[in-house]
């Protein structure tokens, strides 16, 4: 066909317009009823169809055009048929009344003068020289002819197919049997037995030759044309599909009589033919297409009866280079679909009907019975394939017996029976193809894994089957492009993780770790890592599955036994292995997001951290709700053997896993203790005592490795998990493990924070009270924040600590910070409240002996003289309290270090924040007042007072200039000592407003002048 | 002549029941159309003859006979005519005519040997001529023809009525092999053709295949003889290339084409057959074909 584009273009456009005008004129004669001349212009537009040139797209407008100018032809045929009839009937009628005696007669004529108008023009026709018109005409008339009453339809089906076989050109034969298919659509007969199979027959038939015509157009032409050939066959592959499609609906329609079921008619007849011509045809395009067509169309009851020799037979056989994945995928596909549309339709009926369910359940399990059966078969393949045949042939005898029935034993499709299948045919796949490429495999491989979930997300076997099987087989497939290949094991993995509904289900899949350590890219393995965390977290990447309500609803599971945790945790192994310290290209350039830390040295990028977030909340599922003790010995071997794989990484898990650890020990303590509460006499809880010792101890080696490896840049960190933890250990009264603690927090501190500096405060304001200070300022803080509410150590112990921490603070060496440390540190000797039940006594309090000789000892140190006069007055004081409360106090000890608050604010070359520390100072002898430090009196704060004012006046004198120029420029921010000064005015006049209020309402601060 | 001599009396033949005999559409070699009517074999032809003077002149004769005569005339080197039938009866004894007079007259069950045949070098025709001699000038004749068929009697339900089935096997070496069968040989005019062609190799690229009947008719004896092909019609049956294995059907209905029955060996003058061709058409327009000989009869 060497004609141009444009050229076939003008033939187009006067191929319709001569169509167009042998339409009209046909229309002129058949309004005339001037049949045989419009029979002559129907066959001179007809004509124009023999044409060589087109494309069949513009055949097909053609064809359109064509086809509707018959349409109008059958219907005036059918209209002066239908009057002929009506005018014989009538007749008849009359000869009837006439004569009833001739009736026989006159029925006998009708009955004959009715045919002939349209059986005649049927061979009228026949007569035209050329064989497309001809047949075009005879279709049509044919058509007509059949849709009249009585007409011999089966005859004229037999031979407008039959005749059909004179049009070989692929085109026009194909158009011209697309016709045929479409006039007869909705005139073929099934109403019974007999009419049905011939109508299969001739649908078959059609379908059969239609292929044929189709493939061949493939090798028509020019060996050059062949892609556009491809693409004009793809055009037309409707046309051979609709043929099935049809097929499949007067199967449907089909009711057949009481022996006749629909799924075995399927299997013996309409199956094998249609598949043998499928494999005969050897032709890529058809195979892909019309399998599809074939497992699209057809309900799937039937694929699960012909399924195995779907596989086996047809798919096996097909063309080498078609993808057999893809169609097994779309097949599986369609199961999973009708699975669940099944599924749905089965909830809904329970709501509807009770009665029936029960009777399905019954079924149900008469079913499994049979699965299980199947399954002890399924060993032997060729027993399997008997047995299963067999089934699917009982189904339907006993299907048709009752309705319901019907519907639920259709449900309930044995998934090992259907699987081995599969297994089988992809065993054969494997077996004939050794060099089939991994994509193939996987896709096929996926597709089961989704069939097996979807029918029975309980049954890992299968699951297990598929892993072991690409473990052993497929990793030792060596590919060129293994990059690919690994991106396709990936999917594979994948699939099942997105499916499962719960994780855990992985744990019983053995081979699925073995496959999953195959894939050699690390970053591939990462990935299902994540996908498996994401899963755990509800953080469902597909959201589209489930919609956003998951999140919701997710309740996240919990990881109670060794296995658990191994099993979860082998797949977390990676992302804990992963380290992300190398600084490379695109950190660089500032491609990826990145986080700097540790002043620099270290830069992470944002995705690592989130990993290293995710890591740590799976550790928050490790539980285990009965029995914590065996939770917190898994907390342990999650360290012990995963967690310590990479030391740098520990920074980002450690902290959870001990806070973890801590909330745990908690949790088992305050059990413990208040067990012992109640049975006060009897230690029989010591084992667990123990435990929870050991615990400790191997919490602080935890805590220990941690500070090994990172003491240089999280000390700090390092410094509260220890405190933490130590704190944690007070409250359980473990006294000993909790000096311990405190002491290694010391250790820590000595090590790495007296000298370190912040990493992000760049600029600390000696002003300011809360926010500033150093890192060494701040950690003596912390310390003493957690040391404030420890209440069982023994007073020497407590004591031993907290001298220490007051020692650091008073070693500080800005003057702010050792103010400000010691006079926090002060609280550290007198409670203020008592933070345990009121029935207990603090071991501190308790051994008031040892404090009463201690305290000489200390006396040593003490120089301030009012304190030791004092001594004995705060002695009563608190032996008065212990009626009721008793509260650590040493009142020489607080003023001792209010005092020495006083001389190092004293000391500070910067008046204006000496005057702030005194002020500070003031406002902590307020609290010691309130909270009845005796050697706090109104007098000592008098002097403080006084003090402050006088260091006021001095400051005001000094700068009578700066005040002058402070009230001209008032508004002017730029004055930072004038700003600083008046803020420590305000500071004192609130301190003493607020001491007149107090002395007002609540009698407090007597004899503090104001 | 007629132009010149005006006839003195009109002779009209009349056929019994005429109007309701049925006629068939002949072509006259002038192109025209001409209504016959049509008789059997054995058929007794009957009518009457009238003869009628014209402005009441007298007109004496010698006597006046009606024949019925079949004659063959051959175109060979100069038509040849001869009669294979001849019959004739005394109408009237000679006398005078002056009013108009009718004669009945019966030829009893003749024996109309063969049919009329109109072909391009040979006419087989069967006429009634009226002769009325006279005494001095040439005798004043009138013909009438008559439309012979001949049916064939349908042996009642003998195989080897239809002949034997046609297959044949045909094919050009490495290029093309097909087989066609047809039903049978022997077919009767309104009778369908019907067969199938097998394709059992393909390698011409091949757009369509017809199937055409040729009317062959053949005039004389073989050193001096004149054969006339013509193509009677011409149907497609095939559109596109067929692969190896596609069977064809045929079906050709016969009745509404213009054909002749097998005559062979006319009174040893001429014959008349069909020949059934397959003819196929390759891409390069070229042609294969076989043909093959089909008898035809005409069926009652």
């Amino acid at each position: 066909m060497a004609i141009s584009a444009a050229e076939q273009k003008t033939a187009l456009a006067s191929s319709l317009s001569a169509i167009n005008h042998q339409s009209n004129l046909m229309k002129q004669c058949l309004a005339d009823n001037n049949i045989l001349q419009a029979l002559k212009h129907c066959s001179n537009f007809l004509n124009e169809l023999r044409t060589n040139q087109l494309s069949p797209k513009q055949y097909y407008e053609l064809y359109i055009v064509v086809f509707d100018s018959l349409e109008a032809l059958s219907s005036h045929l059918l209209g002066s048929h239908n009057a002929k009839q009506q005018k014989l009937e009538r007749k008849q009628k009359l000869n009837n009344a006439e004569n009833s005696s001739t009736s026989g007669a006159g029925n006998a004529i009708a009955a004959n003068a009715t045919a002939p108008f349209l059986a005649d023009l049927y061979e009228l026709v026949q007569y035209s020289g050329n064989i497309i018109p001809r047949l075009y005409m005879m279709i049509v008339i044919g058509t007509t002819y059949m849709s009249t009453k009585g007409a011999p339809t089966k005859e004229i089906m037999k031979d407008m197919i039959e005749m059909c076989h004179g049009v070989q050109h692929p085109i026009r034969g194909l158009f011209l049997r697309y016709y045929l298919s479409q006039r007869t659509k909705h005139l073929l007969p099934f109403g019974n037995a007999n009419d049905f199979n011939d109508t299969v027959e001739f649908l078959i038939q059609n379908f059969i030759e239609m292929n044929k015509l189709w493939v061949r157009l493939q090798h028509q032409g020019h060996s050059s044309e062949r892609e556009l050939r491809y693409r004009e066959r793809k055009e037309l592959k409707i046309l051979v599909g609709s043929n099935l499609v049809r097929l499949s609906q007067i199967i449907d329609d089909y009711d057949g009589d009481e022996n006749y079921s629909s799924i075995k008619y399927y299997q013996e007849k309409v199956f094998p033919t249609i598949t043998e011509q499928i494999i005969q045809c050897r032709d890529h395009l058809a195979q892909s297409y019309l399998i599809d067509v074939l497992v699209q169309i057809f309900p799937d009851d039937f694929h699960f009866a012909t399924l195995n020799s779907l596989l086996n037979d047809v798919f096996i056989n097909l063309h080498p280079l078609l993808k057999k994945s893809e169609l097994v995928s779309t097949l599986i596909e369609r199961f999973i679909t009708y699975h669940k549309f099944e599924s749905d339709m089965s909830s809904s009926k329970v709501v509807e009907n009770e009665s029936e369910t029960k009777l399905g359940k019954l079924k149900l399990e008469d079913s499994e019975k049979d699965g299980d059966k199947n399954a002890e078969a399924a060993k032997d393949d060729e027993v399997d394939k008997r047995e299963y045949e067999s089934k699917s042939e009982e189904n339907p005898s006993v299907d048709s017996a009752s309705k319901p029935q019907k519907e639920e034993s259709h449900k309930k499709i044995d998934i090992t029976v259907l699987f081995n299948v599969f297994w089988q045919f992809y065993l054969k796949v494997f077996e004939m193809d050794p060099e089939l490429p991994s994509d193939e495999h996987s896709v096929l491989l996926q597709s089961f894994i989704k069939l097996s979930l979807t029918y029975d997300p309980d049954n890992y076997q299968n699951l297990d089957t598929i892993y072991q099987f690409a473990t052993e087989k497929l990793s030792t497939i060596k590919d060129e492009d293994t990059a690919n290949q690994e991106d396709i094991w990936l999917q594979l993995l994948i699939v099942p993780i997105r499916h499962f509904k719960s994780i855990k289900t992985l744990f019983k899949l053995p081979f699925f770790h073995e496959f999953y350590l195959k894939l050699t890219n690390k970053q591939h393995q990462k990935q299902i890592s994540l996908e498996i965390i994401n899963k755990l977290l509800g953080v469902t990447q597909v959201l589209e599955e489930n919609g956003a309500t998951n999140q919701g609803e997710f309740e996240p599971e919990h990881f109670s036994t060794t296995d658990e945790v191994d099993g979860i945790f082998k797949y977390l192994l990676v992302l804990i292995k992963d380290s992300d310290k190398q600084l490379n290209t695109s950190k660089n350039l500032g491609i990826t997001k990145t986080i700097t830390l540790n002043k620099g040295e270290t830069v992470i990028s944002q995705e690592f951290l989130s990993n290293q977030e995710k890591v740590c909340k799976i550790i928050h599922l490790i539980e285990n709700p009965q029995d914590p003790f065996k939770n917190l010995a898994n907390l342990m071997y999650v360290r012990r053997k995963y967690l310590n794989k990479n030391f740098d990484n520990i920074i980002y898990t450690y902290p959870t896993l001990i806070s973890r650890i801590l909330y745990k020990l908690k949790i088992v303590g305050y059990a413990l203790l208040r067990q012992q509460r109640k049975n006060k006499k009897q230690s029989v809880e010591n084992n667990q005592d123990l435990l929870i010792t050991s615990n400790f101890k191997n919490l602080s080696i935890i805590v220990d490795e941690l500070y090994q490896y990172h003491a240089e840049n999280n000390s700090e960190l390092i410094l509260k998990i220890y405190l933490n933890a130590a704190s944690v250990a007070d409250q359980l009264k473990q006294e000993s493990i909790s000096y311990e603690l405190f002491t290694q927090c010391f250790v820590v501190y000595e090590e790495n924070l007296i000298l370190g500096s912040h990493n992000y405060i760049h600029h600390i304001n000696p002003h300011d009270s809360v926010a500033g200070g150093s890192l060494p300022y701040q950690s003596i803080i912390y310390v003493a924040n957690k040391l404030v509410t420890a209440r069982y150590f023994n007073k020497e112990n407590y004591e031993n600590l907290i001298t220490k921490l007051t020692l650091y603070g008073s070693k500080l060496l800005k003057k702010q910070d050792q103010c400000r440390s010691v006079y926090a540190c002060a609280h550290l000797w007198w409670w203020c409240e008592l933070l345990i039940e009121p029935t207990e006594k603090s071991p501190t309090v308790s051994s008031e002996e040892a404090r009463k000789i201690k305290s000489v000892d200390n006396e040593k140190r003490e120089s301030d003289n009012k304190a030791e006069n004092v001594e004995h007055q705060d002695d009563a004081v608190t032996t008065e309290d212990e009626d009721e409360i008793e509260l650590y106090r040493d009142a020489k000890r607080v003023l001792e270090c209010l005092q020495r608050a006083l001389r190092v604010a004293d000391k500070c070359m910067d008046p204006y924040l000496s005057l702030q520390l005194f002020i500070e100072i003031l406002n902590r002898c307020l609290i010691f007042n309130i909270y009845g430090n005796a050697l706090v009196d109104s007098r000592y704060i008098n002097g403080l007072i006084d003090l402050i004012r006088t260091n006021i006046d001095n400051l005001r004198e000094d700068d009578t200039d700066l005040a002058a120029r402070e009230k001209e420029t008032e508004n002017e921010e730029d004055d930072k000592e004038a700003r600083l000064f008046r803020q420590s005015q305000g500071y004192f006049e609130r301190t003493l407003g607020y001491i007149r209020d107090q002395q007002a309402l609540e009698n407090r601060f007597e004899g503090i002048l104001v | 002549m007629s132009i010149f001599f005006k006839a003195p009396l009109d002779i009209e033949i009349r056929l019994d029941n005429e109007d309701s005999r049925k006629h068939v559409d002949v072509k006259t070699p002038h192109g025209r159309m001409e209504k016959l009517p049509i008789y059997k074999d054995g058929e007794s032809v009957k009518g009457t003859v009238t003869i009628r003077t014209k402005e009441g002149r007298k007109i004496e004769h010698l006597g006046v006979k009606v024949q019925l005569l079949g004659s063959i005339e051959t175109n060979l080197d100069g038509i040849i005519s001869s009669d294979f039938l001849s019959l004739a009866t005394e109408l009237a004894a000679p006398a005078q005519l002056t009013h108009p007079e009718t004669y009945p007259f019966e030829f009893k069950n003749v024996e109309k040997q063969y049919e009329s045949y109109r072909g391009k070098n040979a006419r087989l025709r069967y006429y009634l001529k009226v002769v009325l001699s006279r005494k001095s000038s040439s005798e004043i004749t009138r013909e009438k023809e008559l439309w012979v068929y001949q049916y064939m009697n349908v042996p009642i339900a003998t195989t080897n009525k239809d002949g034997p089935t046609v297959k044949m096997d045909v094919g050009i070496e490495d290029c093309l092999h097909i087989e066609f069968e047809y039903s049978k040989s022997r077919f009767s005019l309104k009778d369908v053709i019907v067969g199938r062609i097998y394709f059992l190799l393909v390698r011409l690229k091949i757009k369509h295949m017809e199937l055409s009947l040729i009317r062959r008719e053949t005039v004389g004896a073989p050193p001096n003889q004149i054969t006339d092909s013509e193509t009677v019609v011409r149907f497609e049956i095939m559109d596109g290339a067929p692969v190896k294995g596609e069977t064809i059907p045929i079906r050709l209905f016969l009745g509404g084409f213009d054909l002749t029955p097998t005559y062979r060996d006319v009174n040893k003058k001429f014959s008349t057959r069909t020949y059934l061709s397959l003819v196929l058409i390759d891409e390069d327009a070229r042609r294969y074909f076989k043909q093959s000989e089909i008898i035809l009869y005409r069926e009652s």
